[in-house]
């Protein structure tokens, strides 16, 4: 009897820092996987569409980042970073899915395998997008700061760190994305 | 192609208001050669090639003022998209058009603003990038996966840790004591009682009577004398001295010099050992002891008194059993001076040493049950499982008989674990031997008659015969 009070009542003060005890941490992280899922999973969806070259491994991808996410105690405890460390590992992943396609594996095991039929609209509409298509074009590394940059709105010191580049090489990749993109966008339009 | 050159200047100067010549120098000069190379001197050229209507333009440089200036003359959209960031206009209209004249507006406003801005053509970009992947939608049960999915890996995660935690631990703690047990004398016997009684807690606590506290007593002078000795034998031959002039209890000097010279018993040498219990006297009281002998061809010294534990098996209510050690004036007198038992005795080949016991029955069974093979029947066995069974547990006070008598400790971990809800066994108390050196019990004995539960009272090692 001892035990549970503890857990719990830390667990709804506090409703997002999940360390010292299990119950606690069970309880919080419920609370704070769906806070972040509502407030972040859509845009790291497209983070995630947006990185990689092909759509249907975008889920996969933030799912595999929640699942790391927030199974790393540690990472939650701090709810405020938690965005950052959900990006980085969307990055991550999506470099090793790159990396992974290009040796012709098989990415992440599929967790939800109708995941392609239920929003197949909007993922078919993507490759038809004719943005997504000239993003594919760039070379990773331009991609990528583009899209840290322009779609998840990180200043370039951010970008820098997520990549772990130079500032100065996130600002030549991004000008020289930007320049390519024109060109992509131009020659295609 | 004709806007290209022009808005990659429009990117670059932007970048270049913040560090320019280092960054863009260094990296990309292969890739962007018109724009780059210039960088430098980027401003001035930029501005004359990209915009020769940007006449207005030019002069921002001379007064950073005059900045509105240009503005109105381009279109609106430039401006606007410069102080707000989400201006619909620019974006919808798409790079690519807009691009070429916004270009030569966004470097101005840029070289204004540094960072805080983007120029419309980033801006452009941002929202086109954000409404290309707007109509994704997680799938409808991402979040009850995720919701059973991070429990699920963290709980994975917990048993890599648990799992790692566990072999440091075997590493750190086990390797280290292979070689100090096989070595070192062991460590006072201060901590045999606590682990003793301990190891058999829920019989341990609620007895507060005075058996415990004579015993902690007893252990805490044990333990100064094991320390005494410890010291002494870890020192070698100039501490020796210590150890007899210590406590000087057991008067077995010729041994104490021996044991500076003996190593530890290890456990495969303790391997051989014997139990036995004999009959219950007139309060019930049963008298047995270990003995467990050097089988090793080397002498050796048996460091601290080993652990002795009772399991109380059968019988539905745990009764409960306490093993203290012996001190004088104890309700067992029949085990002898205390003062007799050795904390380093040294065997030779073939020499044993013996840990007696008295068990010593509590409660109303006093008089029934100490008898090994007699009361069973009587209904004052508080075992209702057992009461059914009456042939059972007759057929159980025979076991415990044989049992009792003395049983080689061969299956000394078996016997000392066996499940407490022993069929139709009438109560009984199991007593295992532990020597020092061995991680498992070498001997054991049954005794019958723990209805009530009880007390064992132990001795430390003594010299066998």
């Amino acid at each position: 009897m001892i035990a549970p009070w503890p857990a719990a009542r830390p667990a709804r003060l506090h409703g997002q820092r999940g360390d010292t005890d299990d119950a606690m941490a069970a309880g919080t992280t419920v609370d704070h996987l769906t806070e972040t899922y509502r407030a972040h999973y859509k845009s790291l969806l497209g983070l995630a569409a947006l990185l990689l070259d092909d759509t249907a491994s975008c889920e996969d991808v933030v799912q595999e980042a929640f699942i790391r996410v927030h199974s790393a105690r540690k990472r939650v405890r701090d709810p405020e970073k938690t965005l950052a460390y959900l990006r980085q590992t969307v990055v991550n992943l999506s470099r090793s899915a790159l990396r992974r396609r290009i040796l012709g594996l098989k990415l992440l095991s599929k967790p939800m395998p109708d995941m392609a039929s239920a929003e197949e609209g909007a993922y078919e509409q993507l490759e038809r997008d004719q943005l997504i298509q000239a993003m594919r074009g760039l070379q990773r590394r331009q991609r990528e700061v583009l899209v840290l940059r322009y779609f998840a709105d990180m200043t370039e010191a951010q970008v820098a760190e997520v990549l772990g580049l130079s500032l100065g090489s996130v600002k030549a990749y991004g000008s020289r994305g930007i320049a390519a993109l024109r060109t992509a966008m131009e020659t295609t339009s | 192609m004709s806007a290209a050159p022009g808005r990659p200047e429009g990117g670059g100067q932007e970048r270049s208001g913040n560090g320019p010549e280092q960054n863009l120098p260094e990296q990309g000069s292969p890739a962007q050669n018109p724009s780059e190379p210039d960088s430098p001197e980027r401003e001035a050229p930029e501005r004359d090639s990209s915009a020769p209507g940007r006449d207005a333009g030019r002069p921002r440089p001379d007064g950073s003022s005059t900045q509105q200036q240009p503005e109105p003359s381009r279109a609106p959209e430039a401006a606007e998209p410069a102080q707000s960031a989400p201006v619909a206009g620019a974006a919808s209209d798409g790079p690519a058009p807009g691009g070429g004249a916004d270009a030569p507006g966004g470097p101005a406003e840029i070289s204004l603003d540094d960072d805080a801005g983007l120029n419309p053509e980033e801006e452009a970009l941002r929202r086109l990038l954000k409404d290309s992947v707007d109509d994704l939608e997680p799938s409808p049960d991402s979040l009850d996966h995720l919701r059973r999915a991070v429990p699920a890996r963290r709980a994975h995660r917990r048993q890599a840790v648990v799992g790692g935690v566990a072999a440091t631990l075997v590493a750190v703690v086990g390797v280290p004591a292979l070689f100090y047990g096989g070595v070192v004398p062991g460590i006072g016997d201060d901590e045999h009682p606590l682990t003793a009684s301990s190891s058999h807690g829920e019989t341990h606590g609620p007895e507060g009577d005075s058996g415990d506290n004579r015993g902690k007593g007893h252990d805490k002078d044990k333990g100064d004398k094991s320390h005494d000795k410890d010291k002494g034998g870890k020192g070698g031959g100039d501490a020796h001295p210590s150890p007899s002039g210590g406590p000087g209890q057991d008067g077995a000097d010729p041994d104490d010099t021996l044991s500076a010279s003996a190593p530890s018993c290890g456990r495969e040498q303790l391997s051989n050992a014997t139990a036995q219990a004999g009959a219950p006297d007139g309060q019930g009281t049963v008298y047995g002891s270990f003995t467990v002998t050097n089988s090793s061809s080397d002498a050796c010294t048996v460091d601290g008194s080993g652990m002795v534990n009772a399991s109380v098996q059968g019988g539905p209510e745990r009764a409960r059993v306490t093993v203290v050690d012996h001190t004088p004036g104890d309700a067992a007198p029949g085990l002898g001076d205390p003062a007799a038992a050795s904390d380093d005795l040294v065997l030779r080949p073939g020499q044993a040493y013996i840990v007696k016991f008295a068990w010593v029955p509590q409660g109303g069974c006093n008089g029934n049950a100490p008898t090994p093979d007699g009361s069973q029947g009587d209904p004052e066995v508080p075992d209702p499982g057992a009461g059914g069974d009456g042939g059972d547990s007759s057929n159980g006070g025979g076991d415990g008989g044989g049992n009792g008598g003395t049983n080689p400790g061969d299956g000394g971990a078996g016997g000392g674990s066996g499940e407490p809800g022993g069929g139709g066994e009438d109560t009984s108390v199991v007593l295992t031997h532990t020597p020092e050196a061995s991680g498992q019990p070498v001997a054991q004995t049954r005794l019958q008659g723990g209805c009530g539960g009880g007390t064992v009272y132990r001795t430390g090692v003594l010299r066998g015969e």
